[in-house]
């Protein structure tokens, strides 16, 4: 048995120690909005937040989770209201599919926090998610409508 | 909003979670044909099989398609909202399970797929608006003691227009129950839609950006097992050896199933499940794609097409002509195999009792999942029912059901409901491939340059032989001629033959399947011919496009919007493509940087479509956009390359899609047009391979006779 703190609750979990946090979240917690795509950490699927960072869940093994803090997408809700990035998202209309959308709002909440006015040349280096529907473009234009959001103080107002 | 899937939906059948009722009337049957040349008269659709409506008025829909980011639940959900009177925004949309009721009128069997949601069900579910519209303005009526001729509805109200008295939907709905349809429902002119025409935000939009939208990976059930599996690596080998006590000894494994192509292994969890693959040591032998490499099988499409061909598509005398001709050219192109590579791996989930089998699935071919469930269990047509969830990509993958004959097979086994998912390197090693083809042209030109004789050889694979020969007969399979057997040109003299070659590698529909091939291959050489000429690209095209207007003004649409004959900067260049297919005309202009080096950087695409009547034109650019960038992923890196007789490529690492920072500027117009809906899921993507390749041509001088350009 191991404690895992997950959206600011601490979650027993009985699993391999090899078990990566991706199948952890999904097949133990039911937290299905963090997504499988790649198991080798190139998609971004299943991006969450590890101490305010973005990591690949699929490549993180649960043995090295102790004493990190992880958000997952249910995470971001906050009293009922989304986090404006999710509400810049929503703004926009983003997803298609919609498949990777978790991870993408993730990076992006990662991004917003590391810099707070980002350059189409950092959302492309920052923003490494893969979207196989092609709403890049709109995922561009809702990080820089999120920025916007953001610089009045407050996350989720 | 979107009821989320779950179990308790699933069950409770027929009634909606406000306690509301099914309306409780059936129509006769529709007559198809008639309905799609538009004549009403007869054509009624049985309304209950899809419009719910809840105690609180808001109508619920069952969207008889698959949603796979395509948008076709929004823009049915519009047109039926539209012709209700009802609040749009309001709406619930339930999505379709196996049922005759959602039978794609295009093609006779409940599938997406073809471009063909909007173009297929824009007459019916108008229909079906506007019988509900009119019950519920006769009841209303009645109710406000007026007469209905005075009454019209909005916002889920029937409203009397002299007074304004109005009254909501849902203190209509106990008595509409009971209302007779009308025989003959009077569809709104376009000057009254609320929705139609307008860019309305998407009705999945909230689920997908807190998590909540149920794709098929995300179902889950009581008691719920996970499997994955190994599949033989050359397509139709068998099992050799494996070691099951191996398998059973890692923790939380529960058993080992035979498949038809390789081993599932069934355990507590999906890692689980994968470790047990691991220890299993499972080998294979055999298989009908042995031995092929991508060499082999560059040189067999090559050399083929010197074999016997089959006309498909013959327009005067190509042949006498070519002795007429000023001039003649011979080009030859080639394009190679290529992955769906969907976000989503493929999965399903199944429970498999004596008497039934449940599928939860991410498909598109919800008649072919319950058909391949059938054939696996020896149940009977009303003992299997399929649900749809949210599909995460499809792009025609997931027109395939041998990831649901799994999970059948698989649940069947052990007695217990099954989530069956593929590693991301058994999605990429067991596709079903977009055909490599090759294909040549000998065409006389007259003396202004101008196509005289045409004649278009294609060598290329067959994708209905296995997906539905019925739908073939003995004619060459359309899919390896589409784009090639009609081009929208005027061609006095035009024959497209065909060599079908078997390979053993399995193919499939890949997001415009042969239009994807074709276009490049018309597109170049019509390029070819330009330069040959001494006339500019665009010009070249139009003068051969007088007796098509729709596909010359998308055309002179593009041109205008790309400022054709502005000058680039050293090393770039620009390339221009058309197509004509799913119903719709696409042209797109391609700006593109050549480095030293030869590296190519696209700088800028246009595109321009007339898809006729457009229902949600935020959805349709969106699409465009979409086509043009899954288009330049397979344009620019796509290729699936063999060694053995198995696929070489098993991730993202060596099978790249585009990235943010690759993706050019895309600027989408829609032409004006009150024609017929057409197509936008596919034809924005092949014409955007040849306008890449025509603009790397202008750059640099140099062209490129096979994809991918990398």
């Amino acid at each position: 048995m191991q404690q895992i703190k997950i959206n600011n609750q601490t979650r027993e979990i009985d699993v391999d120690d090899d078990t990566p946090l991706l199948w952890v979240l999904r097949d133990e917690l039911h937290l299905n909005g963090t997504k499988f795509g790649c198991g080798i950490g190139v998609c971004g699927a299943c991006t969450v937040l590890m101490n305010g960072k973005p990591v690949r869940s699929c490549q993180l093994p649960v043995s090295a989770t102790k004493g990190q803090s992880f958000v997952t997408i249910e995470g971001l809700i906050n009293n009922g209201k989304q986090h404006k990035v999710q509400q810049a998202w929503v703004d926009v209309d983003v997803p298609q599919c919609g498949y990777c959308q978790s991870g993408q709002i993730l990076s992006a909440v990662a991004l917003l926090t590391e810099v707070k006015k980002p350059t189409d040349s950092d959302i492309d280096q920052s923003m490494t998610n893969i979207c196989r529907c092609g709403a890049y473009p709109e995922i561009r234009q809702a990080v820089h409508l999120a920025a916007k959001k953001l610089s009045s103080g407050g996350s989720h107002d | 909003m979107i009821k989320n899937l779950s179990r308790r939906n699933f069950l409770k059948g027929s009634l909606l979670a406000g306690g509301g009722l099914i309306l409780g009337f059936t129509l006769p049957t529709v007559d198809k044909a008639l309905a799609r040349q538009g004549d009403i008269d007869s054509a009624t659709f049985p309304v209950d099989a899809w419009v719910r409506i809840d105690k609180q008025g808001n109508l619920s829909f069952v969207i008889p398609v698959s949603e796979m980011g395509q948008g076709s639940q929004t823009s049915l959900a519009m047109i039926l909202a539209d012709e209700t009177g009802a609040d749009y925004h309001a709406m619930n949309v339930l999505q379709p399970t196996n049922d005759k009721n959602y039978t794609n009128p295009l093609f006779g069997i409940q599938l997406t797929g073809g471009s063909t949601s909007v173009r297929g069900w824009w007459q019916p579910l108008r229909i079906v608006g506007a019988t509900l519209r009119e019950m519920l303005i006769d009841v209303g009526a009645a109710k406000l003691s007026v007469a209905a001729s005075e009454c019209t509805t909005k916002d889920s109200y029937v409203i009397h227009k002299p007074s304004a008295k109005k009254i909501h939907f849902s203190k209509l709905v106990a008595s509409t129950v009971d209302a007779k349809p009308p025989t003959q429902p009077k569809l709104k002119p376009s000057s009254e839609y609320q929705y139609i025409g307008k860019p309305i935000k998407r009705l999945d939009t909230p689920a997908k950006v807190t998590g909540e939208a149920v794709f098929g990976i995300d179902v889950v059930l009581p008691n719920m097992l996970i499997a994955s599996v190994k599949q033989s690596p050359v397509f139709g080998g068998e099992v050799k050896s494996f070691d099951k006590a191996a398998a059973l000894k890692v923790k939380g494994v529960k058993a080992v199933v035979p498949i038809d192509n390789g081993i599932a292994v069934v355990a507590k969890n999906y890692w689980q499940a994968q470790k047990g693959l691991k220890a299993l040591n499972v080998t294979f032998i055999g298989g009908v794609s042995q031995g092929h490499s991508t060499a082999s099988l560059e040189k067999d499409f090559s050399k083929a097409l010197d074999g016997k061909a089959k006309a498909v598509a013959n327009v005067g005398n190509s042949n006498e002509a070519m002795k007429k001709a000023s001039k003649t050219y011979r080009m030859q192109y080639g394009a190679p195999y290529l992955a769906h590579s969907t976000m989503e791996p493929m999965n399903a989930t199944a429970h498999v009792t004596d008497d039934f089998c449940e599928i939860w699935a991410p498909t598109q071919a919800q008649t072919f999942a319950a058909q391949a469930a059938m054939a696996a269990t020896g149940l009977h047509a009303d003992q299997v029912k399929v649900h749809t969830t949210y599909l995460g990509g499809g792009f025609g993958r997931r027109a395939e059901v041998d990831f649901v004959t799994q999970a059948v097979v698989v649940s069947e086994a052990v007695g217990a409901p099954v989530k069956l998912i593929w590693s991301r390197e058994e999605d990429m090693q067991h596709d079903v491939y977009r055909p490599a083809a090759a294909s040549r042209f000998d065409i006389g030109v007259d003396e202004n340059g101008y196509p005289l004789a045409w004649h278009n050889r294609v060598s290329n694979t067959s994708i209905m032989e296995r997906y539905a020969p019925q739908w073939v007969g003995d004619k060459p399979d359309g899919t390896m001629t589409e784009g090639a057997a009609e081009v929208p040109y005027q061609l006095p003299n035009h024959l497209t033959d065909v060599v079908q070659l078997q390979t053993g590698i399995p193919v499939g529909f890949w997001r415009s399947v042969g239009n994807s091939l074709n276009c490049f291959f018309v597109e170049s050489a019509m390029d070819e011919l330009a330069h040959h000429a001494g006339k500019d690209p665009y010009e070249y095209r139009r003068n051969l496009l007088s007796h098509n207007p729709r596909a010359r003004l998308a055309l002179d649409a593009v041109a205008a919007k790309a400022d054709w004959r502005k000058t680039l900067g050293n090393n770039q260049g620009k390339g221009i493509a058309l197509t004509h297919s799913f119903g719709s005309y696409v042209a797109q202009v391609a700006e593109v940087t050549v480095d030293k080096k030869g590296n190519v950087k696209v700088d800028k695409v246009y595109c321009a479509i007339d898809c006729g009547i457009v229902v949600n034109p935020e959805i349709v650019k969106r699409q465009m956009q979409s086509c043009i960038i899954y288009g330049l992923t397979a344009a620019l890196h796509g290729k699936i390359n063999f060694k053995d007789g198995h696929v070489v490529e098993s991730n993202f690492h060596d099978y790249t899609a585009l990235k943010m920072a690759e993706v050019p500027e895309i600027d989408v117009f829609i032409v004006d047009s009150n024609a017929a809906p057409g197509g936008y899921g596919e034809p924005g993507t092949p014409p955007i391979a040849p306008a890449v390749a025509n603009a790397i041509y202008s750059a640099s001088g140099k062209r490129r006779r096979e994809l991918p350009l990398d």
